[in-house]
């Protein structure tokens, strides 16, 4: 009678559907068996012999799913579109004003800016041989770059010499994924020579560390124009109101 | 030892993610919430991800951090001149 008032019909239907739900997964999760020789992991592991990289998550997401890391590009394109699209107004074209900037502040952070991009491009060079690749260098690439904005408020980059650099990467992408279709008959196939013998080398894995230096030229650009315009917002604003 | 160690790792993310959701000072949630990101690295790390290990150090801890705080850095300011 005045269960109704306490729990409406709508939070029992739910509490019911969601434990229906819970069951349901739990029985599926019980029929998992524990085999460890029968799942897709180490089918990509087997397969690792062929694309001759050291690391194998390397060479799932490069070769086995880049389809995905496509997919993965575009989105981060589609995005810093949109960022650029919100924050960059009409107010750019205000006449700069010159901020107070600290010295050391200055000094340090330039020092400091090329021990990080020196980090990045190793991450992204190893990608194949070591954890990392292009995304992860990218973005470190790109907090350098925020470091050097929160030291120095004057401090811009360059915008066409950024968007520049990230077209081609991405066109480049593209076109080594092309010349893989022609070749070898599958998208990203891989054309360049990658003998098993010299695995775990620098120069190994035929396009693979092309691929993760695209990206990784690709993400850094578009992650810098990102962290530029969260962080030059307010000075621009301040530049106009003044 | 590795096994408490997870357990460790595990109750000390639910313990800042509850420090993150029930904080009323919104820069310290975020901080708090860089914690999370911090934990789930130690756990990628002891259950062999290292690459997930490196994005996450990386994008969840270092640059959405860091976005954060400068979108909280520019509205309160503007709150603060309203």
């Amino acid at each position: 009678m005045n269960l109704k008032k306490v729990l409406p019909l709508k939070h029992i239907l739910l509490s019911i559907l969601s434990s229906a739900l819970l069951l349901s997964v739990l029985g599926l999760l019980m029929q998992v068996k524990t085999n460890l020789y029968k799942n897709v992991g180490d089918i990509f592991l087997n397969l690792n012999m062929q694309t001759a990289t050291a690391n194998a998550v390397t060479s799932v997401v490069t070769f086995f799913r880049g389809i995905d890391t496509v997919g993965e590009v575009t989105v981060l394109f589609l995005a810093t579109s949109g960022i650029a699209l919100m924050l960059s107004d009409t107010q750019r074209t205000c006449e700069k004003v010159v901020k107070q900037e600290s010295f050391i502040l200055n000094v340090g952070s330039r020092l400091l800016l090329s021990v990080i991009v020196l980090f990045g491009v190793y991450i992204i060079i190893h990608g194949h041989l070591s954890p990392g690749g292009g995304f992860q260098g990218g973005v470190v690439i790109a907090t350098a770059f925020l470091l050097l904005f929160l030291a120095n408020p004057n401090m811009s980059l360059s915008h066409s010499i950024l968007t520049l650099g990230e077209s081609l990467s991405g066109v480049a992408y593209v076109l080594v994924a092309l010349i893989g279709l022609f070749k070898m008959n599958i998208l990203l196939g891989n054309f360049l020579p990658h003998p098993i013998g010299e695995i775990g080398e620098l120069v190994s894995g035929g396009i693979i560390p092309v691929i993760y230096i695209l990206v990784g030229i690709k993400v850094g650009s578009e992650m810098s124009v990102i962290v530029e315009y969260f962080s030059k917002e307010d000075y621009y604003k301040e530049v106009c109101d003044a | 030892m590795i096994g408490l160690l997870i357990l460790f790792t595990f109750l000390a993310i639910i313990t800042v993610a509850l420090g993150a959701i029930l904080s009323k000072d919104i820069t310290q949630s975020v901080m708090l919430f860089m914690g999370v990101g911090l934990g789930s690295v130690v756990l990628f790390f002891i259950f062999q991800a290292p690459d997930v290990a490196l994005t996450e150090a990386v994008i969840g801890t270092g640059l959405s951090t860091a976005v954060f705080l400068l979108g909280i850095m520019h509205t309160s300011q503007e709150e603060m001149e309203s």
